[in-house]
């Protein structure tokens, strides 16, 4: 068991989604950034869609009542077993009654934590995925609070050395662009619309969550921003009245009413989810076959690991 | 047949439009395409989220290029399906006082009497139109055009789920505790949304008939809680 001692900002129970449900307006939620959690089950030897904590902004103290493995990976937070710093993307061993905390963000913005074995609680409607909004998955369907107890898996201590590669390790998070494609209302856009999307840093806005990340620059549209509700993808940029983006992450509505003017590609969901309030992002186009190229070779270093996520017939995302 | 209007959306979605209004007429091409794909052999095609005039083809393009999924898309021949009768679901609502926490509002913008407003959201049949905005949620189309009422100025907080409301020419149901803007009339007891359902987790789907009718406060607590 794992007695959390403190909270942190916002802490919840993720796996790799939902799925099947969309279609009925259920998002699939599941962890921000995937490349982040597949090392973290990897370096405790889980299955790649085991249950890990996805930690926001600052971390939660946790006590562990018994011996266990746990990797942690993604942003930055200084963590520490018992006070002393302990190394990010490796494989750690934790003694029974040992403390882990965090400390200042030194960089991105959410961390991922695995511990062998996985979180024991159910699957709601086949994902142990937390959806606040509704109440589902995770511990009691919310974030973590003080005094909770989080019951493991079958843990097998048995440790072995593991360290993730160096080169999928994200040393920093803000110097590349994101990657987008034109969405299906680019053309709405005014002219001064399209260039400042693609000229304009944005900077990431204080109300983002894992319903979307929200820019706080104004683009302009040619026409009126209300449209006939359509779908809504991960990673789709869209523009509300007020003008200021919003790219959609995994807990957002399935359909909405607002021009969809960018979706960010597939392989740079993961480092968007990494932008905390206050830092700087960059939009740059890229065509299609270039951003699934993108993927494709991204997924290759993965597969090396087996770490490429597999589908089941219909649970596309 | 026009052909269909296909194009990427994002890299790992393609959007599919079948018309640029919402009508019944539309809506049927909607509901034929999603049947359509779902009894295809297709290769690598996820989730569908289908609206009043679109559908989004979630796909592995690992497993399908764009252009190759794309054309077994076209080929795919919707005038051929047949579209099943129409499950209709009777929603049971009470308008008490209660619960329509919004009536008085509703009754000074409708000018209607409390009587004739719930005999008129009691009289049609309505057409679910597509599912979205929170899960569980339906839109409906067919409200009489005398019920017509805005928002709310101000929205509350929290609507409790089950509530029944107005919204300019629109009527609905909350399926979650929720913030919401809506001019609510009434609440159902039905669960829209039950996660401990396995069989059923959602009440309604797309194209489903809604009709409301009319409980009392009595029936509402003694018979369906």
């Amino acid at each position: 068991m794992i007695e959390v001692v403190k909270s942190g900002l916002y802490t919840t129970i993720q796996d790799v989604g939902r799925f099947g449900f969309q279609k009925y307006g259920m998002p699939v939620s599941g962890v921000l950034d995937k490349d982040a959690f597949r090392l973290a089950n990897w370096l405790v030897g889980n299955a790649i869609n085991e249950a890990v904590l996805e930690i926001t902004l600052t971390g939660p103290v946790l006590r562990f009542h018994k011996e266990v493995v746990i990797g942690i990976t993604g942003a930055d937070m200084q963590p520490k077993i018992d006070g002393k710093l302990v190394e990010m993307n490796s494989a750690i061993k934790v003694s029974k009654n040992s403390m882990l905390s965090f400390g200042k963000l030194k960089n991105g913005c959410r961390t991922y934590l695995s511990v062998s074995g996985g979180f024991d609680v159910v699957h709601e409607m086949n994902s142990k995925a937390t959806y606040d909004y509704a109440k589902l998955g995770g511990l009691n369907g919310q974030a973590l609070a003080a005094g909770d107890s989080l019951l493991l898996g079958n843990v097998d201590a048995s440790f072995e050395e593991k360290k993730v590669p160096v080169h999928l390790v994200q040393n920093s998070y803000s110097t590349m662009p994101v990657r987008v494609i034109e969405g299906p209302e680019f053309h709405l856009l005014s002219k001064a619309g399209k260039e400042v999307l693609f000229t304009c840093g944005f900077t990431v806005g204080s109300a983002s969550n894992r319903m979307g990340v929200r820019l706080n620059e104004v683009v302009e549209l040619d026409l009126g921003s209300e449209m006939i509700s359509s779908g809504i993808v991960q990673g789709t940029v869209q523009l509300p009245s007020s003008g200021m983006p919003i790219v959609l992450l995994a807990d957002a509505q399935t359909t909405g009413g607002y021009p969809r003017v960018l979706n960010v590609i597939k392989a740079d969901l993961s480092i968007l989810a990494q932008q905390k309030p206050g830092d700087k992002i960059r939009f740059r186009k890229i065509s299609l076959e270039k951003a699934q190229a993108v993927y494709y070779n991204k997924e290759t270093e993965f597969t090396k690991l087996a770490l490429h996520i597999e589908h089941k017939k219909r649970d596309l995302y | 047949m026009k052909p269909l209007k296909i194009e990427p959306f994002g890299d790992a979605a393609l959007l599919v439009t079948l018309g640029e209004v919402i009508s019944l007429e539309v809506h049927q091409k909607v509901v034929s395409f999603v049947r359509a794909i779902e009894s295809s052999s297709i290769v690598g095609v996820g989730e569908l989220i289908s609206s009043y005039n679109t559908v989004t083809v979630y796909y592995d393009f690992l497993q399908i290029p764009y252009s190759e999924l794309k054309s077994q898309l076209e080929e795919l021949d919707i005038e051929k399906i047949s579209i099943p009768e129409k499950n209709i679901v009777q929603i049971p609502v009470c308008y008490d006082e209660e619960f329509a926490l919004d009536m008085k509002e509703v009754i000074s913008k409708t000018n209607l009497s409390k009587e004739e407003i719930v005999k008129l959201h009691t009289s049609k049949e309505y057409l679910v139109y597509m599912l979205g905005f929170m899960p569980g949620f339906f839109y409906l189309g067919g409200m009489d055009t005398r019920l017509r009422c805005e928002r709310k100025e101000k929205p509350r907080l929290k609507v409790a789920s089950g509530s029944v409301g107005i919204a300019g020419g629109q009527t609905g149901v909350y399926p979650l505790d929720s913030p919401g803007g809506w001019q609510i009339i009434g609440k159902s007891p039905v669960k829209f949304f039950d996660k401990s359902n396995s069989s059923n987790y959602f009440k309604i789907q797309q194209g489903d008939g809604i009709r409301f009718y009319e409980i009392s406060k009595d029936e509402f607590i003694n018979t369906f809680q």
